[in-house]
């Protein structure tokens, strides 16, 4: 028996053989595009992750609002579903923590009057500054950047 | 058409059933053909007798795998030829793959075994492979593709699947020593 009978006798292994050998491994795609893919993933992935739990970092609460200009600030770009509540700062308590009080009634928040709110990034605010207020901000990022209180 | 639609053509006598055959198939058979040939003219030729085969034997056969069934009688028949044309002298491709399985091969011995045993013995063999290994070894063997081929084809390095082809060629030699097979 020669040699080539080695390769003749694998010709008549079982088809579910070739048919295995026939099919493209799956782990096998181009690596090529195998980088770009992953990255193009993890950057989706990053920005996903920014516009849940940081609102959307374009799109924060501006942060150099000066006594004199933030008289109305505009609230967080969600949806508006609920409307807008309007408040106004009630106290400063700290460069990024005030007390907003309600002058307009919502149902989800008519059991309050006053809500302390945190902001992530300290912003410049004082007694009386009128801050427009969206139920969806409160909802949304509760547990990440307000506090309730009454 | 999918595979089965195409065996229930050839059970129809539907002579549709090879032109759609062809559809399908026709590429990867003229390839394997060529990849054991090295021929064009050859290759085709094959693969025309290859259809005519599938047309005569299916039915009664009725295979599993279209492709793997065609592409074994195209592989046999291009051995045929091979065998025809020059019968003492192979094409250097098969003396490449010759030399390459020459070292699993024990050494001689007074035992002869029969090509069926050989073939049984070579499908425990493959079974007993990990997939990778086992596909790189049927492309290799089977299907007759270079190295650079197979590389380009799984997104490998050469230097990974001659690796692993040297692998596999130990294994298989410590396996038909173990299996008592001797050449």
């Amino acid at each position: 028996m020669s040699m080539n009978e080695i390769i003749k006798a694998l010709g008549d292994v079982d088809e579910a053989f070739i048919n295995e050998a026939e099919q493209i491994l799956p782990r096998n795609i181009n690596r090529k595009f195998l980088l770009p893919f992953v990255a193009s993933l993890v950057i989706v992935a990053g920005v996903v992750f920014c516009q849940i739990h940081f609102n959307g970092f374009m799109q924060t609460v501006p942060s150099d609002n000066s006594i004199e200009d933030c008289d109305m600030l505009e609230s967080y770009d969600i949806t508006e579903n609920y409307g807008k509540l309007k408040t106004e700062v009630a106290e400063v308590i700290s460069e990024n923590k005030i007390v907003m009080r309600f002058l307009s009634s919502n149902e989800v928040f008519e059991e309050y009057d006053e809500i302390i709110v945190n902001f992530v990034e300290d912003h410049y605010f004082s007694t009386g500054d009128r801050v427009r207020f969206k139920f969806e901000d409160f909802y949304e990022l509760g547990g990440e950047y307000f506090e309730i209180g009454n | 058409m999918n595979d089965l639609d195409i065996i229930e053509l050839y059970f129809k006598r539907d002579e549709n059933a090879i032109e759609e055959t062809k559809k399908s198939y026709d590429k990867k058979l003229v390839k394997l053909a060529n990849n054991i040939l090295r021929n064009t003219s050859d290759s085709e030729e094959s693969v025309s007798d290859t259809y005519l085969s599938a047309w005569n034997s299916i039915p009664p056969q009725k295979p599993k795998y279209l492709f793997a069934y065609l592409s074994k009688i195209c592989r046999c028949v291009c051995f045929d030829m091979l065998d025809y044309k020059n019968a003492q002298k192979r094409s250097a491709e098969i003396v490449a793959l010759s030399d390459e399985l020459l070292m699993c091969i024990p050494s001689r011995d007074e035992n002869n075994s029969e090509g069926k045993e050989l073939t049984k013995a070579l499908e425990r063999f493959l079974l007993s492979l990990e997939k990778e290994s086992r596909v790189i070894f049927m492309r290799r063997y089977w299907f007759c593709e270079s190295v650079r081929d197979i590389a380009k084809k799984f997104n490998f390095t050469e230097s990974k699947v001659k690796t692993s082809l040297f692998r596999t060629r130990g294994k298989l030699k410590r396996f038909l020593e173990s299996e008592g097979i001797y050449i």
